[in-house]
């Protein structure tokens, strides 16, 4: 096979596109860990709870757009009911108690989905107006896809100066670096958690709905990303938004030109990337301040 | 004489010993098979929780499981090795193996620790699953069992499996109690209470670290081999993390760092999905929300919340300020 300039930018775009959901997914997780943590495996069944809400909002009539305004609010509202039930006992836990706990919702959530749709898979169409391919770069690519990027785009661009220009984005990296310090000059750093649990939640359900027509709804579509995303959050370093930005961006481009270049390897690929970022730079690429230490 | 942590410890661990080699006895072929499946797993929740004293948690040991059972299966069937000598190379692939990928791993820890073994072991899973060598994703049968017969034990028969799979379980038990009172073990303590501590009074935490791992990827192939001598076959499936997420949930759910614990929640994990998986459609379910439970009511594990609970009743019973004694 030559080397074809029309593959090689579709390919690139089809990493971008892959990268950017792996962020709306890994932005949650890393903060989420970085201010509290909390290492909350469950963060991928919200993403299948989102994906299945979306198939049943467009089975019910509604259009793909009432399933991405609806789906992930509900998904987030489920999300913080479970946080507030269950996860929370386990924060002044170890790592292992809330991995037992997590997978625990993990293996009920996804027998819970089971039951009310069914082991089968089901899909979700495409919205309209990005159903057509579109002409980009002298290439014809789907439309979706790069509405996708562009979403991608927006949401980092708008968490940047969420995190970098308000009040707020300013508490949450204080919290990151120094929690304690944090809260003795007053910061209710537990509010400012539960609000940046709420939006990572969101986001990932947001994630949920937009990869449902791609990739299908399905029981285990929640285990095979959350892999993923985890490498994400060690190769891109914890608690920070710009990691989980080249965190995402590595392992998406690994995972679909893993997959061109060595086929009957492509999973190595990704882990590759994985063992020689940490080999060099045991807390990742670009982790907050805290975590630049030895683990 | 008040009793202490390791004199409990050691109690249950002999106490479930000779519970289990009676009741094996006594029951029918089927249940003898999960006594086997139950020993095998508690054979290698002892390889993870021997790693577990030094202070490093890995959630890809299905890596060293997938090798010993590779390295036995491949030896055995492809070059007609005789299965000892097949699984005295598994075991030492087990240490060869623990040495190289532990040179970089164990310079890690925590949950970076957890990632990087994550990623060797599906790593090796990706290596074995395309392989045509071993039948790739298909998986190779036909993997023979230790032959016995001049000892007059026929391994075929599933009783005498079971029996030898409890036995080696019982002596890796031992060894890991002996380990842990050795001045290597002690010094694994030390580390995992406090690494930078004893970095700075000199201690070689890397070389300390290294030795653990290799020492636990030693006893990982060694369950290995005894679970693809069980199911007579080798799959890749061995070498997939929920095989690294089922021990380490078998050890944390009997109690971290506590041996026994984890040969306990490893039979109660054989028993729980054997009797949830055959009574109930949507069995995940069940098993889920006890795994919820455990985790909310006993977070340090079944073993590790009696041991909590022995040191409250001490304490009570013994107000002078207790020897801090680490189990």
């Amino acid at each position: 096979m030559g080397f074809d300039p029309q593959f090689f930018a579709e390919q690139l775009l089809n990493s971008l596109q892959f990268a950017m959901l792996l962020f709306l997914l890994a932005i949650g997780l890393s903060v989420i860990f970085g201010l509290m943590d909390y290492l909350n495996l469950a963060h991928g069944t919200i993403y299948m709870l989102a994906a299945y809400l979306a198939f049943s909002l467009t089975q019910l009539g509604g259009s793909f757009w009432v399933a991405l305004a609806f789906a992930p609010l509900a998904a987030t509202a489920i999300g913080m009911v479970l946080y507030l039930l269950l996860l929370k006992r386990a924060e002044t836990e170890t790592h292992l108690v809330q991995v037992l706990l997590t997978v625990g919702v993990i293996y009920a959530g996804t027998d819970i989905l089971r039951i009310i749709y069914g082991d089968l898979p089901k899909g979700v169409n495409q919205p309209e107006l990005f159903a057509a391919p579109v002409n980009i770069f002298g290439i014809t690519y789907p439309g979706y896809r790069l509405f996708i990027i562009g979403l991608g785009l927006v949401t980092q661009i708008g968490l940047y100066f969420a995190l970098e220009r308000t009040r707020l984005g300013a508490l949450v990296r204080a919290g990151v670096d120094d929690r304690q310090t944090a809260e003795t000059l007053g910061v209710n750093i537990s509010a400012v958690f539960m609000l940046v649990f709420a939006i990572g939640t969101y986001l990932a359900g947001v994630a949920g709905v937009v990869a449902a027509p791609i990739f299908g709804v399905y029981p285990g579509m929640d285990a095979t990303i959350i892999i993923l995303v985890l490498i994400v959050v060690v190769v891109g370093g914890l608690g920070s938004l710009k990691g989980a930005i080249l965190g995402s961006l590595l392992i998406g481009f690994a995972d679909t030109f893993g997959k061109i270049l060595l086929p009957q390897f492509a999973m190595v690929m990704i882990y590759l990337v994985m063992a020689i970022v940490l080999i060099f730079r045991p807390t990742g690429l670009l982790p907050a301040r805290r975590f630049t230490g030895a683990g | 004489m008040a009793m202490t942590r390791n004199n409990l410890r050691l109690s249950i661990g002999v106490a479930v010993a000779v519970l289990a080699l009676i009741t094996q006895l006594s029951t029918g072929a089927f249940a003898q098979e999960l006594f086997a499946e139950a020993a095998i797993l508690a054979v290698f929740a002892l390889s993870l929780d021997l790693l577990a004293r030094s202070g490093l948690v890995s959630f890809g040991h299905a890596g060293f499981l997938g090798l010993g059972a590779y390295t036995f299966g491949g030896l055995a069937v492809l070059q007609n090795w005789p299965p000892s000598l097949a699984m005295a190379a598994a075991l030492a692939g087990g240490i060869v193996s623990g040495l190289i990928i532990g040179c970089f791993a164990v310079r890690t820890s925590g949950a970076f620790f957890i990632m990087v073994t994550l990623a060797v072991a599906e790593m090796f899973f990706s290596w074995v699953f395309r392989s045509p060598l071993f039948n790739g994703a298909d998986g190779m049968g036909g993997v023979p069992r230790l032959d016995m017969r001049a000892m007059g034990l026929d391994l075929n028969n599933p009783k005498n499996f079971a029996t030898f799979c409890i036995l080696i379980c019982i002596c890796v038990w031992i060894f890991a109690e002996y380990i842990i009172v050795t001045p290597f073990g002690r010094t694994l303590d030390a580390i995992r209470q406090n690494a930078n501590r004893v970095s700075a009074v000199g201690g070689r935490v890397f070389s300390y670290r290294l030795a653990a791992f290799a020492l636990s990827g030693a006893i990982g192939a060694l369950s290995g081999a005894l679970k693809a001598q069980h199911t007579n076959f080798l799959s890749p499936d061995l070498a997939t993390w929920v095989v690294s997420g089922d021990v380490l949930i078998a050890v944390v759910i009997g109690g971290m760092g506590t041996f026994v614990g984890g040969i306990i929640g490893s039979g109660l994990l054989v028993y729980l999905k054997e009797i949830l998986s055959s009574n109930f459609g949507h069995w995940y379910l069940f098993l889920g929300g006890i795994f919820i439970g455990v985790a909310l009511i006993l977070p340090r594990g079944i073993v590790g919340s009696l041991l909590d609970w022995l040191d409250r009743r001490n304490a009570r019973n013994n107000p002078a300020p207790a020897r801090e004694e680490e189990a």
